[in-house]
């Protein structure tokens, strides 16, 4: 993935994005 | 270079002097100065967050150690893990109290100016000493850009964010801070798309850098053990929730909402902006690793060597632009810690001497200058203790204050006592193996300074809160209106 081995790219690029995009779509869901 | 230089150099100044005179037009108190009115919306707010905490050092330094140590070295984890902390817990909190600076907050959570005072003393401490060395590295990328003498551009650089500080506050850094990251982000893609017909995409530069020095692409890069690898991480997570020119830009949001929006949004363009740095790593290990002297000279020399003049002087003022972002924030920080919270809230207000905000506005305004000139002197002959303290800073200040700033916000338990204890313990506890590594204690360099640091708050908070009284039931009622009804 990426030319990275699976791990790597997990670490690396898969899961920060991951947890931004879910951080950025809780700050839309909440209203307050 | 140089001509192509001097004529990127001099538009780039130009456009920074010209927000720093239209900023200057909106400064009618300290409320303007310090947090800019606090109207930013998201994405201001965003590209700010994103602009001061990506200094010229974590472009040049960062790409030249992925280039040696492998693509893992790149700590994306811990920056969203990071902003993960401010968004729950941090953000929305920190925008509704709506102080100026953490000592504000701090102070006023804990009832204390005790409280206030410490932490004013590690804001000025850490600030100004990378203030000092971001200030020296600053020189030095305007100087590869333009081929000036080293003096006279440091002299140019400092004058320029001297100035527009200085006389916008916190909206000439904001919007600078945007502007900055367009230059930035011009400066990135110049560069990748000046790459790209020779080392190809991102699968290519990692699968030709994992050739060129095996290891490269694993989890544990080039060199690293899994312990090192592991604290690492674990530094940048704790580092990025208590950067303190980060955590106060939640003040200068509009509203609550924005506060939170901006730090996710930040959190995006700071993932898109760094993955660049991957790339430019690994191309610099396929393509210059042979021909250069040391690491950090991996980035400057792959934009010699692969764009245009014109191109490169624009690549360079991203660099340029990365170190005066975060100069200008910096420079905020200490001036604040100086005029506002030792001057204005430890001095003049505990003994009820009234000045009106003109006063403090003339005083905060001399306070940068005189900072910003104290950091060039400085700059020009940098005292080894300031790289020393430089490289610790981020160590002092997270454990000085990671754990008073998260459970003053979560844990309406934490008592004043106990916030006090875990910030100096965290601070001296850092700051004592920080000095037992300098001095070459085999047992020192097992873990960074930051984690002794951080467990000594850790005890501290929670043992002291458990016998001292939590704050007053006013200021409570402030901090967690919820738990009130």
């Amino acid at each position: 993935m990426f030319g990275l081995p699976i791990p790597t790219a997990v670490v690396l690029i898969v899961l920060p994005f991951l947890i931004a995009l879910v951080q950025l779509g809780y700050c839309y869901w909440r209203k307050d | 270079m140089q001509i192509a230089g001097l004529i990127v150099l001099g538009i780039y100044l130009l456009i920074m002097v010209g927000i720093g005179l239209v900023a200057a037009r909106y400064q009618k108190s300290t409320t303007d100065f310090w947090v800019a009115g606090r109207g930013f919306g998201v994405f201001v707010l965003a590209a700010a967050i994103m602009a001061s905490i990506m200094h010229g050092g974590t472009m040049l330094g960062g790409t030249g150690q992925i280039a040696a140590m492998g693509a893992i070295t790149l700590n994306n984890l811990s920056f969203a893990l990071g902003f993960l902390v401010v968004v729950l817990f941090m953000a929305q909190k920190l925008r509704r109290f709506g102080g100026f600076t953490l000592p504000d907050f701090l102070g006023t959570r804990f009832d204390s100016n005790t409280m206030r005072a410490f932490s004013a003393f590690v804001v000025l401490v850490t600030a100004t000493v990378s203030l000092v060395a971001q200030t020296k590295s600053m020189g030095i990328i305007v100087q590869q850009m333009t081929g000036l003498a080293p003096q006279i551009s440091l002299i140019l650089a400092t004058a320029i964010f001297v100035f527009y500080t200085t006389i916008g506050g916190m909206m000439a850094a904001v919007w600078t801070d945007v502007a900055q990251w367009v230059f930035m982000m011009i400066g990135v893609v110049a560069l990748a798309i000046g790459l790209f017909p020779h080392i190809g995409g991102f699968g290519a530069v990692a699968q030709a850098a994992e050739k060129a020095a095996p290891g490269w692409t694993s989890l544990m890069g080039v060199g690293w053990k899994p312990m090192t690898l592991v604290s690492w991480y674990f530094v940048w997570f704790i580092a990025y929730f208590t950067r303190v020119e980060f955590v106060t830009k939640m003040y200068t949001a509009k509203d609550e909402r924005t506060a939170r929006l901006g730090t996710a949004w930040g959190l995006i363009l700071i993932l898109l902006f760094i993955n660049f740095m991957v790339y430019f790593g690994g191309a610099a290990r396929v393509l210059v690793w042979t021909k250069i002297k040391s690491p950090d000279q991996a980035l400057p020399s792959l934009m010699a060597n692969y764009l245009s003049p014109f191109w490169a002087a624009v690549a360079l003022s991203g660099v340029a632009a990365a170190a005066m972002s975060t100069v200008s924030s910096l420079l905020l920080l200490s001036g604040a810690a100086i005029s506002h919270d030792f001057l204005r809230k430890s001095y003049f207000e505990p003994r009820g001497i009234v000045k009106s905000e003109g006063y403090y506005l003339a005083v905060s305004r001399l306070t940068l200058l005189v900072v910003g000139l104290l950091a060039l002197l400085g700059s020009f002959k940098t005292p080894t203790l300031v790289l020393t303290i430089v490289s610790y800073a981020v160590a002092l200040s997270g454990a000085a204050f990671a754990m008073p700033m998260l459970l003053g916000l979560v844990w309406p338990r934490t008592s004043p006592a106990a916030a006090l204890a875990s910030s100096v313990g965290g601070f001296l506890g850092s700051a004592f193996w920080a000095v037992a590594t300098e001095m070459g204690y085999a047992w020192a360099r097992v873990m960074h300074p930051i984690i002794p640091g951080f467990l000594i708050s850790v005890v501290l908070i929670f043992a002291v809160s458990y016998f001292a009284a939590p704050s007053s039931n006013v200021t409570l009622q402030r901090f967690f209106p919820a738990r009130a009804k």
